[in-house]
């Protein structure tokens, strides 16, 4: 709700200084939400059938035949005729985004979809200017998207063990590496595992050394080996926030906790694995 | 004259070992001390091959071959980069087993992992079978994949087999996963059995050929049905390997879509008529 006020559908601008009056929003979805409860369209969609989705409204574009499609013909759940119709709403408007989630890549065809995605939006700028925003699941997903960018090249799934960055997402990616048994050990920052992954990875991270460094209580923290409680980040520690348009936000200190920051704590880990390193005694 | 190597694996590891070093590029004209010295990576410790490998070489007739026995699952990057000889793996082989393999022949006599012959530019893999996803596809960011060379799987494939290829042919008997060929750039695909979603999809040019009539995008076009002449040659041709495609044989007919329209509608998906 806040992000309809505040950017995506009630906000004011130069050129739509009536705010929502000026805008339309259409909402695809697999079910009813507060959020297509406020939009002009919303399309009701049957589950996996992004993909489709999205090549079928490229073809409208690209004012291709498409075989085999008549107007009540069913795309992903939806009517064509109803498909065409917006086809030519995004052709036609002054200013067109659209915001993703992981309901796109998280669904069949997962990576590909997001790449059909960007395929629509870069043939939606020969008629129009249109963007897409990943609408990221949790606060600051983007800010470890984009450290891991800028120091290595690569977003997600990085794999330092030749000591060099290497990137492969299915083969160095959390849940694959648990799912083949391929870690011995876990260090986790910043997330609940036992909240996010599925049932088989977690029982296999349950069978491994665990280090957790979390501030709040959780389902994680009643079985790892190590819980090293940290200073929540914005509120007992400083950073840098990425908003999910890549804005960096600088957050302050607000409150001293007793305990050390997320850095700190990595800090110290690290001095004393390099002190195991050179053969000196732990302290 | 020639050798045979033989790397017999003395217990499956727990963790995986990147072996990329095991190529018969490599492992010619060394002998068995200088062959168990040669490295492999597991985790971010550099090991060697006899921490894992028994190994024995003896003199043999022809060229350069390498056999390795046991179940090598946990290794990957068995056969990257190869450029002649023969490599055997008598068991299952793991992730990017004839990755940039540039020649020579690669047996697998299991099942094969992801990424199977990724940038393949030569040579010739068969698995005796199943394959994992990813076949003779890109990697990521990149956007050619399979530029030459033959891949023949006896079972299944995963998803995205061939993807982004751009030369060469890759057989499977049986089942597919999904986006089989997405963005298929040239070259030829076979699929026997059953294959997943959209298959074949932004397809720019090159051939699919499919043994059970797919759920198409609707950007691809129905054309005819018809017996096209290359059909003959490609299948005696993987004949004479051992490799028979279609119980049509020879005289299959097609119905032929071109598409993806999206992307110029060269090229083409073929599906099997049965008579």
């Amino acid at each position: 709700m806040r992000h309809l006020k505040r950017y995506s559908a009630l906000a004011k601008g130069l050129y739509t200084p009536e705010g929502r009056k000026d805008r339309k929003v259409v909402v695809i979805d697999v079910r009813p939400s507060p959020t297509s409860k406020n939009a002009d369209i919303f399309l009701q969609v049957t589950p996996g059938a992004d993909f489709e989705i999205v090549h079928v409204l490229r073809l409208l574009i690209a004012g291709k035949r498409l075989e085999g499609l008549e107007e009540e013909s069913l795309v992903g759940g939806v009517a064509f005729r109803q498909w065409q119709e917006l086809a030519e709403l995004m052709k036609a408007c002054r200013y067109g985004v659209v915001m993703f989630g992981i309901g796109l890549t998280q669904s069949r065809g997962k990576d590909l979809n997001a790449e059909e995605l960007n395929s629509l939006i870069i043939e939606l700028n020969a008629f129009t200017r249109f963007y897409a925003v990943a609408m990221r699941g949790h606060g600051n997903v983007n800010g470890s998207n984009q450290v891991l960018a800028w120091q290595t090249g690569y977003p997600l799934a990085v794999n330092f063990q030749r000591g060099y960055p290497r990137f492969n997402p299915g083969e160095f990616s959390v849940v694959d590496m648990l799912r083949r048994k391929e870690a011995d050990a876990a260090l986790i920052i910043a997330t609940d595992p036992s909240a996010h992954l599925p049932q088989s990875a977690v029982n296999y991270l349950k069978s491994i050394p665990t280090i957790y460094l979390e501030p709040h209580e959780n389902a994680t923290t009643t079985w790892a080996n190590v819980v090293i409680p940290v200073a929540p980040a914005g509120i007992g520690a400083g950073g840098t926030f990425y908003r999910m348009d890549n804005i960096p936000l600088q957050l302050k200190k607000l409150v001293d906790f007793a305990v050390p920051s997320d850095l700190e704590a990595l800090q110290g880990i690290k001095e004393e694995v390099l002190r195991l390193k050179r053969g000196e005694a732990a302290c | 004259m020639g050798e045979l190597i033989h790397l017999t694996l003395k217990a499956e590891p727990a963790l995986p070992v990147e072996a990329e070093s095991i190529t018969p590029d490599n492992l010619r004209g060394k002998n068995e001390e200088k062959i168990k010295n040669l490295p492999v990576w597991c985790g971010n410790a550099q090991e060697k091959i006899g921490d894992y490998f028994e190994v024995e070489k003896e003199q043999s007739a022809g060229e350069t071959r390498v056999v390795l026995t046991g179940e090598c699952a946990q290794f990957k990057r068995i056969g990257q980069g190869m450029s002649f000889g023969e490599l055997v793996i008598e068991g299952a082989a793991g992730f990017h087993t004839g990755a940039l393999m540039r020649g020579g022949s690669l047996q697998i006599k299991g099942d094969a992992a992801d990424w199977l012959g990724a940038h393949m530019e030569g040579g010739r893999i068969t698995v005796a079978g199943n394959a994992g996803h990813f076949v003779g596809a890109a990697y990521r960011g990149k956007t050619q994949g399979m530029s030459g060379g033959m891949i023949l799987i006896e079972g299944n494939a995963g998803q995205m087999t061939g993807s982004r290829m751009r030369r060469g042919l890759i057989a499977v008997k049986g089942n597919c996963g999904d986006a089989l060929g997405f963005k298929l750039l040239a070259g030829t695909i076979f699929a026997g059995g059953r294959t997943g979603r959209h298959p074949g999809a932004n397809m720019l040019r090159g051939t699919i050929i499919l043994g059970e009539q797919p759920e198409l995008l609707s950007s691809f076009y129905y054309n005819c049905t018809y017996q096209p002449v290359f059909w003959n040659m490609l299948y005696a041709e993987l004949a004479g390997c051992g490799f028979f495609l279609l119980p049509g044989g020879q005289d299959a007919s097609f119905k032929r879509y071109s598409g993806d329209a999206l992307n110029g509608g060269k090229g083409e998906i073929l599906v099997w008529q049965s008579t």
